[in-house]
């Protein structure tokens, strides 16, 4: 039972909000569904194109909203049901279907100068059309029939972004938000634990090195995400960046937490009991706090249910504590995770 | 060449790169008359990268992937090969983790594709080993003809761009360091422009970070070593960590007027960072055993003594001194560390 928690944080860690997984059911279903119906009216090649076609039409959607997601999906499908078909009526004509790849392959790179957005689309307008030109076709009629078939693709693929497990992406956000919350929890428990213990510096060095990683992939899924957004209402971008930056600045403060213990361990430094005792409390009232975050996504205005003030009075008892420690390079350890927790609670309270 | 190579966007070089790699693929398709010559279009077309180091990276793990996924695949075609309907849900699985694993692993996406071609194939017209071994053999020259095209045409070298973004890297580090202390003497809290420059400097670094890793495939044909490249990037980690450490410290400072005491001693220490900045930057591949970085002892124990002599008269300034101690500390360990670079 221990295996299967740890295997499904794991996956849930790699897959916030099951976003991909969802993806992937999708693509697979439109993909089944299109060469169902394909091959019950069509020939295998008109099969092959509507699976392709769907599969290609669900992948790297722009759009915060439905009805951006859904401008970008008609403008995605048209282009890769007409690079489809074009190519499909070159693939007699050798020095046709070799120019034509050519040039997409020119166009497929040239446009990532437009940004991000089509890197996912230009890739997928050139696999569609390399597709097209290996499918083997006799006349003009037979591509055009292919052609009707990728549209037929297209439209399945359509229909089932939109009615099953519709991507809201705000709410994937979120979930990654949470999810990060709840890995700074952890590694703040860690330190809590290992503060007081005689652990080894260079395995606190490695905690940072590995937690680093661990969020990293949180933080570029959400800046992902973020990017994929096409004029977006003004206060709810405001908001999102701001939880972005607030996710950065927190790990930030978390690094200097751990690397602060770092060079107390390496040091050597053997911390008084009181000390000990407050950062204790200390790192788990803040773990507390960032296990039990609630976000609220209402009606395209976000809030939190709770607020830390209450744990500053915890920070303001750590910092008279500090008051008996002289200015010198032994306390600078201390000083430092005052005020890594400082900016841990004051990114908190921004919230 | 270099020089024109530079002045491209990355985006026209590569889409050249990627034109003229098709191109090769198929005039060689056509002369040696390959009997899939589609796939090392598509191999050709789909490894085109920002670095030649790059380029090599994904073209070893396509290789190898390939091999293994089309082993498998094989494999488990000879197991299922009298069912239809097992075979199409093989396929259907192999969709559902290429589309899972596409934004996480690229390793594990050519693994699935792979094994999907050979339950596509499987369904379409049957599948063999010769089909397996055409498969290899046509991504191996696939892949050779970008390894090739990215070298010769434009190439973009992993070590020359570090080589470009390592100085930038700790230009921008040292003009960051600077404002901070600036602001720190003209007492006031982070301003826009700091951050901004907070933000290029974690771009800069995270850019590195990956023309360092794909430097890895170009070291056999370079002359960077193994333990440069290996010393040189937690190095660098732990300097932008004190750098935007001291960033984050400054909202926090508590300015009082008996920080005046110590403005001489803070100039000189801005002044002394400066330099060895400067020095680093300089001698960044042949750093001279003559040269050596100035330490900011001196400097500490006077400010140190200051701020103690302070604290004596008024004991009530003494936690107002917190956040300033560990802002120097910041500079002291960013010193520090340039010493270890």
């Amino acid at each position: 039972m221990n295996f299967m928690r740890k295997f499904a944080n794991n996956f849930w860690e790699k897959d916030p909000g099951l976003l991909r997984s969802k993806r992937a059911f999708k693509t697979i279903l439109a993909c089944f569904i299109a060469v169902l119906l394909s091959f019950m009216f069509h020939d295998r090649v008109s099969a092959i194109a509507a699976g392709v076609v769907a599969g290609f039409s669900l992948q790297g959607i722009p759009g915060a909203t439905r009805r951006q997601q859904m401008r970008s999906m008609l403008v995605i499908g048209l282009a890769l049901v007409l690079s489809f078909t074009i190519a499909n009526i070159l693939h007699p004509y050798p020095l046709g279907i070799s120019l034509l790849l050519i040039i997409v392959s020119f166009l497929c790179f040239y446009l990532r100068r437009f940004g991000a957005i089509f890197n996912i689309f230009a890739i997928s307008v050139w696999a569609t059309c390399f597709v097209g030109t290996v499918m083997p076709t006799e006349t003009l009629s037979a591509a055009l029939q292919h052609g009707l078939a990728a549209l037929m693709g297209f439209t399945i693929a359509f229909i089932i972004n939109f009615t099953l497990f519709p991507e809201n992406r705000i709410s994937s956000f979120l979930a990654n938000l949470k999810t990060y919350f709840t890995h700074c929890s952890l590694h703040l428990q860690w330190l809590a634990v290992h503060i007081s213990k005689t652990t080894d510096a260079e395995i606190i060095k490695q905690k940072m090195l590995d937690n680093f990683q661990d969020r990293r992939h949180l933080i570029l899924f959400n800046q992902t995400i973020l990017e994929s957004f096409i004029r977006p209402q003004k206060k709810l971008l405001k908001k999102l960046n701001n939880y972005f930056i607030t996710m950065y600045t927190i790990g930030k403060a978390l690094s200097i937490l751990n690397d602060s213990c770092y060079q107390i361990a390496l040091s050597k430094i053997k911390l008084a009991e009181e000390v000990q005792q407050q950062l204790i409390i200390t790192f788990n009232y803040f773990a507390e706090f960032l296990q039990n975050i609630e976000i609220e996504n209402t009606s395209q205005t976000i809030s939190l249910k709770q607020k830390p003030e209450a744990y500053f009075s915890y920070l303001q008892q750590f910092k008279e504590t500090l008051l008996c420690y002289d200015l010198d390079d032994n306390s600078a350890q201390l000083l430092t995770i005052q005020l890594g927790l400082q900016q841990l609670w004051q990114n908190l309270h921004k919230l | 060449m270099a020089k024109f190579t530079q002045t491209l966007m990355p985006s026209t070089r590569m889409a050249i790169q990627a034109a003229l790699a098709v191109t090769i693929a198929i005039l060689l398709g056509h002369w040696l008359q390959f009997e899939r010559a589609y796939w090392a279009i598509l191999t050709a077309m789909v490894l085109i990268s920002q670095t030649w180091g790059e380029s090599i990276r994904k073209s070893i793990t396509r290789i190898c992937m390939t091999i293994i996924g089309g082993i498998t695949g094989t494999l488990i075609y000879f197991c299922i090969k009298d069912s239809d309907y097992l075979l199409f849900t093989c396929l259907l699985s192999c969709i559902f983790f290429i589309v899972f694993f596409l934004e996480i692993s690229y390793l594990w996406v050519v693994f699935f594709l792979t094994n999907m071609v050979v339950f596509m194939f499987a369904l379409l017209q049957g599948w063999n080993t010769h089909l397996l071994i055409a498969r290899i053999e046509e991504t191996f020259i696939g892949a050779i003809i970008t390894i090739v095209t990215s070298a010769l045409i434009l190439p973009s070298h992993a070590k020359t761009q570090l080589d470009k973004d390592l100085p930038q890297l700790l230009r921008l580090a040292a003009e960051l360091t600077d404002d901070c202390i600036n602001q720190l003497l003209h007492q006031q809290k982070t301003t826009v422009l700091v951050n901004k420059k907070r933000i290029r400097l974690l771009k800069a670094f995270a850019l590195l970070e990956n023309h360092a890793k794909t430097m890895n495939y170009e070291v056999f044909f370079s002359s960077y070593s193994q333990k440069q490249l290996k010393t040189m990037l937690p190095t660098l980690n732990v300097l932008i960590h004190y750098v935007i450490s001291l960033v984050e410290t400054l909202p926090f400072i508590q300015y009082t007027e008996s920080q005046a005491l110590i403005k001489q001693e803070l100039i000189k220490v801005k002044h002394l960072v400066k330099l060895n900045f400067t020095s680093v930057i300089e001698h960044l591949h042949d750093f001279p055993a003559h040269l050596k970085l100035n330490d900011l002892e001196e400097s500490k124990a006077a400010i140190f003594t200051k701020i103690n002599a302070t604290i004596q008269q008024d004991i009530t300034t003494k936690s107002s001194w917190f956040e300033f101690y560990s802002f120097f500390y910041f500079v002291r360990r960013i010193n520090e560390v340039l010493l270890e670079l």
